[in-house]
């Protein structure tokens, strides 16, 4: 039975039918200019209804103003009825109401962007995190030629290089091979001349080089002399982590911060 | 009137329940006649379902501290009754839910299952693709595996090889200097709360969007053209008992598989949970082969073919990589205003819709292949091949689809 649903059907402008909970008839619903007129059809049929709905309006409005029948075809849709008049046009003061929106929408905007600052700054490294982001000492006096120490410093791997004289001539000839054979900064770019100090960490995708220092032909190179190759995609460096031509990574490996202090390497500090 | 009833329309009056449940669910027409590539939307509902719940208890028992994580996962697995069920169904529930969503979306492809006017339903679908690759990323963070965090590494350095605001904001976004622990606790509140609420909240969108448009089938015929006198298509079926009874069997199948793998191969032979994340995150040793879950492989291996920056323009490779990476998920996007096709489905599109759509399929499963395997010269050659044999078919769709010929669609199914 359509009287157990209880919500209104719009008819037309101003028209809608309604169904009450207790009630099996429908009831209908006039809004002529904010008046409001209801009373129950007494019937149960919705064409009926729609029918009685129609004629009582063109009752309450008079001859010559009578609704026209095919303004009842519309499509039936929900909606709420609202028996408020809409405010008179002329009243509307439309600089005033522009420069309210505005306002009010600049002043919103601060507020979401000024609530957004303590959110999105937690998220920086805290204290403690910069705490421990602090320089690191390694004494170079343990560190034979051709051996490499590893060093931790703000939890990258940092490789310390003690070169081999061999090495150390190696590496101008390699310039043909490096895409950046630059080595104003010195031949193990660092300001001493026997080590050279590199993150581990590949410039292309963040995986750790391995050193391979011994002068021999390899799977990666028949002409290796010596150097850092990565596993994961196949960039190879040379002893002073300078990156080869045609390799995925594309910059030399990193030289982090680093000072010397006689035997003494200051790793985050220059 | 029986008090059942009258319960019902008392709820009714003050919520929509039985129409909205007519609307959504019993009643809504679906095509009479479609394949079983139609049965993956209905999967993939039950796949995320599983991933809630179980989700939900691995939660009760996880910890998401640096020190504490791995641990966690291994007491799950070790000491807490049924652990291992709940986190071996969500891991293998993760595969699972790429597998279906893949098809799904191939599925779209094929039938066009995003032309006007699905275009919202197809557009909300990118954007769940695009958030389960976020989800599934932030969620293999959590063990604290030597995977997850040399995976981790890998994918945020990306963020860091954009130009000039790259550095700060790897460095916001791991909230540390290198991946840590704090990187590991947001990505946990990432996983747990703003994926999946937003998942969540495009699934209905998706569904909604889907049932105002109506779902289509493989001969892309429109099924709203003729309708009976009570409004149902005559080419269509109320979803309830239809459907629902017609994907049972299909739950059921897709159960004896998923289970099978999750108690006899839940590791998926490295492929599902790699080897190397059964050992704890070390910061200091990468693993020797670092490569991605099966289902990044071939987005991953677009990433990895671009071996060449754009010097002039100051574009390294690493960003270059990145860029034609997104641009990968991004071009999915657009399809449907890049298929001017008077057909929907691929039966009655013409030769070159068909090439383009195995060249596709064929490169997406090469790169998939490549993305699992250590690079070497010629590997690296065929994924730059397949790179631009993935890309092709979007970039000239809008030139075949227009001019190539069709053939005529059915009035009915």
């Amino acid at each position: 039975m359509q009287g157990k649903k209880a919500k209104h059907i719009h008819i037309s402008e101003g028209m809608s039918l309604y169904t009450r909970d207790r009630s099996p008839f429908y009831w209908g619903y006039i809004n002529i200019d904010g008046e409001v007129f209801k009373k129950s059809l007494k019937t149960e049929d919705k064409d009926e209804a729609i029918k009685l709905l129609t004629l009582w309006k063109d009752e309450i409005l008079g001859e010559g103003k009578k609704v026209l029948s095919q303004k009842i075809n519309m499509p039936v849709k929900k909606t709420l009825i609202s028996n408020t008049k809409p405010f008179p046009k002329e009243k509307i003061n439309a600089t005033r109401r522009k420069a309210l929106q505005i306002t009010s929408s600049v002043v919103g905007a601060v507020t979401v962007a000024g609530f957004a600052v303590p959110f999105l700054s937690a998220w920086q490294p805290s204290e403690r995190a910069k705490a421990l982001g602090a320089s690191v000492k390694y004494d170079l006096s343990k560190l034979e030629p051709g051996a490499m120490a590893v060093v931790e410093w703000r939890r990258t791997p940092i490789f310390i290089v003690h070169q081999t004289s061999e090495a150390i001539k190696n590496l101008p000839s390699l310039n043909q091979k490096v895409a950046n054979p630059a080595l104003e900064e010195g031949v193990s770019r660092t300001t001493n001349d026997k080590f050279s100090v590199v993150k581990g960490v590949c410039t292309h995708l963040s995986c750790a080089p391995k050193y391979h220092p011994e002068i021999e032909p390899k799977a990666w190179d028949e002409e290796w002399k010596g150097g850092f190759f990565c596993p994961c995609h196949g960039s190879k460096f040379d002893l002073a982590g300078r990156v080869y031509k045609n390799v995925p990574a594309p910059t030399n490996l990193e030289v982090p911060p680093h000072s010397f202090e006689g035997d003494t390497l200051i790793i985050g500090e220059a | 009137m029986a008090s059942k009833n009258s319960l019902m329309s008392w709820i009714d009056r003050r919520l929509p329940v039985t129409e909205n449940l007519e609307r959504h669910l019993t009643k809504h027409p679906v095509p009479s006649k479609v394949n079983f590539f139609y049965l993956f939307g209905a999967l993939l509902m039950v796949v995320f379902m599983i991933q809630v719940i179980t989700g939900i208890w691995l939660m009760m028992f996880y910890t998401n501290t640096e020190e504490g994580a791995f641990a966690s996962v291994e007491y799950i697995m070790r000491d807490v009754e049924y652990g291992w069920l709940m986190r071996y169904m969500h891991s293998t529930g993760a595969s699972a839910f790429f597998f279906l969503m893949y098809f799904h979306m191939f599925r779209g492809l094929l039938y066009g299952s995003y032309q006007k006017p699905k275009e919202l339903v197809w557009l909300f679908g990118c954007f769940l693709l695009f958030l389960l690759m976020a989800e599934g990323f932030l969620g293999y963070v959590l063990p604290w595996g030597q995977m997850s965090y040399w995976a981790a590494n890998v994918i945020l350095s990306l963020f860091g090889a954009i130009p000039f605001i790259g550095e700060s904001l790897q460095v916001w976004i791991q909230g540390d200097y290198v991946l840590s622990g704090a990187t590991l606790s947001r990505f946990f509140a990432l996983h747990v709360v703003v994926v999946p609420l937003l998942m969540i909240a495009l699934v209905v969108f998706h569904i909604f969007a889907l049932h105002e448009v109506g779902a289509g089938n493989p001969e892309g015929v429109d099924i709203e053209k003729y309708r009976d006198k009570t409004g149902m298509p005559l080419d269509g079926k109320p979803f309830h008992p239809y459907k629902t009874f017609g994907a049972l069997p299909a739950i059921g199948v897709f159960f004896i598989v998923f289970f099978a793998i999750v108690y006899y191969a839940p590791t998926g032979g490295g492929y599902f949970i790699e080897k190397p994340n059964f050992e704890e995150a070390n910061f200091l040793k990468t693993p020797e082969h670092i490569a991605p879950v099966w289902y990044y492989a071939p987005f991953y291996s677009i990433l990895r073919a671009v071996t060449f920056g754009i010097p002039f323009l100051g574009i390294t490779s690493k960003f270059l990589g990145f860029i034609i990476f997104a641009a990968s998920i991004a071009i999915l996007f657009i399809v449907p205003w890049l298929d001017r096709s008077k057909v929907q489905s691929i039966r009655y599109k013409g030769i070159f819709s068909k090439i383009a759509m195995i060249m596709f399929a064929t490169s997406f499963i090469t790169l998939g292949y490549l993305g699992t395997k250590p690079v070497n010269e010629i590997r690296t050659l065929i994924a730059q091949i397949c790179t631009i044999f993935y890309f092709l078919p979007f970039i000239l769709m809008p030139i075949y689809t227009k001019y190539e010929k069709t053939l005529e669609v059915p009035d009915r199914l």
